[in-house]
């Protein structure tokens, strides 16, 4: 169960630094 | 400091500066796709690489797909590892006949994490709680791929300066691969043999048995130790095969290998300052980057060896004597190894804060508080006195892109850097990412050091305990992987705190500076006019190294006073931690 917990965790964090991605180049098309 | 440790602090400088300009160039041949020395034997290997993986060479990358393709790449090698580390008990080479059980869901969450994002951090004995299997396959591979991914990004971000009127920043497979077998392979296949050479074990033996003169019983752990001691300092990796680091004899047996071991860290990081000036077009502007490296690398070797050197008054006062003689090296000689002394230690640990590396040869938690501040001085500025692979040049282009805008600021003209414009979202894209590792840094160490079970791992009280917490947190950030040892760090609170903050420091200072690039890559050239700042001079280079120290003292003097400064007002007062 934890093993799971652990590779979730850092799917969710790769997902985290995806969105961020997207809202850098957001933030880049509105100026 | 004894004359011998100034001549190998000069030594070592000079070697750096002698080979800066020739890796450099070679890494700019390299990532241009032009022909190399080694091209005959590799170029057949690199086009297999890419027929057998599916890439097309001449694709080119956006700055979102690049970073996409780096998390792809780092969310694998992270899931590889942990499920590696977790198995180990049912993998081949393990004659020391670990079961497995050593690395808990935790210890294996932040080891795989740590190694994965370049920082090494290990909160386990290494000889007792990892296979053979594990280390070469788990853990080796990924300081290879981590180190080749560093190497990649900064290119990327070098491209983003140098090209003009595009949308790409080139392609992150072809990078990495072209980092692996052009730069990392030659380098350390010669390296681990020359390590070899100098005594450093490479074998599949079970641990030594043996017995002292005394009678009792030894055990000597062995391994595949050579083949991952040059890519932990080449690619500042840091992570020892033994829990001693490069402390261990094994791992830095003699005063040749402990030179070796030291150009290797600085490198590629301080070639990558000439690969920047070729690719922009003027090589001055790599020499200036250089500069302002060199300038902070010195200004902290000088004053971590000079209070070193000078060890600790209230150990004076008793009597004992403190400076050097013909028989002893004086000093603070306390977490030292003898046959490095006190230049050897302040050296290696300069170099390895300074770079990403994270590898030791002495334990930073025995260094007076003065020459700990310069360690932790130099995670806080986010390593970029050369750095380590990759992220030392990026560091500092952040850093550059800062100090154009303040001096654009001083002089009322729109900031440019080597032929580019600096406009308002570039300078929010650095300014976040310096943001994001400031912010990761003091609000973890301000929860743990008000959490019970956190504080009650140091090992030391008042300010010497929060310099413990402070500097854990600054080496995960700053991906360096070194430790204040007297921190017990395998706890599932500071298993899962610092294995995120691991993550948070790569990936999430990475990409507002690769939009950073990518927004730059975008731009016309700008012609150089009277009212261009010279950004390849001396006084740019000044400038730069005085922001990095400014923004620095800015975000951390509060945490400095409350660690390193408070024990050293204290330990003129005569009292110790």
């Amino acid at each position: 169960m934890l093993d799971v917990i652990c590779i979730v965790l850092i799917i969710f964090f790769f997902a985290a630094a995806a969105i961020f991605v997207r809202g850098c180049a957001r933030l880049e098309r509105e100026e | 400091m004894t004359a011998s440790g100034v001549l190998q602090l000069l030594l070592f400088f000079g070697l750096v500066v002698l080979l800066t300009r020739p890796m450099g160039s070679y890494m700019a041949r390299v990532f241009q796709g032009e022909r190399t020395p080694l091209s005959p034997a590799l170029r057949p290997v690199e086009r297999l690489t890419y027929r057998l993986l599916g890439i097309r060479e001449t694709d080119e990358m956006h700055w979102t797909t690049y970073a996409f393709a780096l998390f792809a790449f780092s969310v694998i090698g992270a899931i590889f590892s942990y499920a590696l580390l977790r198995l180990q008990g049912h993998l081949p080479f393990n004659p020391q006949q670990v079961s497995g059980r050593e690395m808990p869901p935790d210890l294996a969450f932040d080891t795989a994490l740590s190694f994965t994002t370049n920082t090494n951090w290990q909160n386990y004995a290494p000889e007792t709680t990892v296979s053979y299997f594990s280390n070469m396959v788990a853990l080796a591979t990924q300081n290879w791929m981590s180190a080749a991914a560093g190497i990649a990004i900064a290119i990327a971000i070098v491209r983003g300066f140098a090209r003009h009127s595009t949308r790409t920043l080139g392609n992150f497979w072809v990078d990495v691969t072209r980092a692996t077998l052009y730069v990392l392979l030659p380098l350390c296949l010669v390296g681990s043999l020359a390590l070899a050479w100098q005594g450093v074990p490479q074998n599949f033996a079970s641990h030594t048995r043996a017995t002292t003169l005394e009678g009792s019983t030894q055990t000597i752990a062995q391994g595949p130790v050579a083949s991952q001691e040059f890519i932990k300092e080449l690619g500042t990796n840091g992570g020892g095969f033994f829990n001693a680091n490069s402390a261990h004899p094994y791992e830095n047996p003699t005063p040749l290998a402990n030179l070796l071991e030291l150009l290797a860290i600085f490198l590629i990081p301080a070639g990558l300052t000439y690969t920047f000036g070729r690719m922009v077009g003027n090589p001055r502007q790599g020499w200036a980057i250089f500069a302002a490296m060199s300038v902070l690398f010195l200004a902290g070797l000088g004053l971590c060896s000079w209070a070193e050197a000078r060890g600790n008054p209230n150990v004076a006062a008793l009597g004992v004597t403190v400076h050097a003689t013909p028989d002893q090296p004086g000093g603070n000689m306390e977490g030292k190894e003898t046959r490095l002394g006190i230049a050897g230690s302040a050296l290696w640990a300069t170099v390895t804060t300074d770079a990403s590396c994270g590898a030791v040869n002495a334990m930073h938690d025995s260094f007076t508080p003065l020459g700990g501040l310069v360690l932790l001085a130099n995670l806080m500025c986010d390593e970029v006195a050369f750095g380590g692979v990759g992220a030392g040049l990026y560091g500092m282009l952040m850093y550059a892109v800062i100090a154009v805008f303040l001096a654009g600021l001083m002089v009322g003209r729109t900031p440019e850097y080597v032929g580019k414009r600096i406009e308002k979202y570039e300078v929010r894209m650095a300014i976040l990412a310096l943001l994001i590792l400031f912010a990761g840094n003091v609000l973890w160490t301000g929860l743990a050091t008000n959490v019970a079970g956190a504080v009650s791992r140091t090992a030391n009280g008042g300010p010497h305990g929060f310099s413990e917490i402070l500097y854990a947190y600054c080496s995960a950030t700053a991906n360096n992987g070194s430790a204040f040892a007297g921190l017990g760090g395998n706890t599932p609170f500071f298993n899962l705190t610092l294995g995120l903050e691991m993550l948070v420091g790569r990936f999430l200072m990475i990409v507002p500076l690769l939009a950073m690039a990518g927004s730059l890559a975008r731009k016309a050239h700008v012609p150089v006019t009277a009212g261009t700042l010279a950004t390849d001079s001396g006084t740019f280079a000044l400038l730069l190294a005085a922001v990095v120290l400014l923004v620095g003292a800015l975000e951390y003097f509060p945490a400095l006073a409350l660690g390193p400064i408070a024990e050293q007002l204290q330990m003129t007062a005569g009292r110790l931690f």
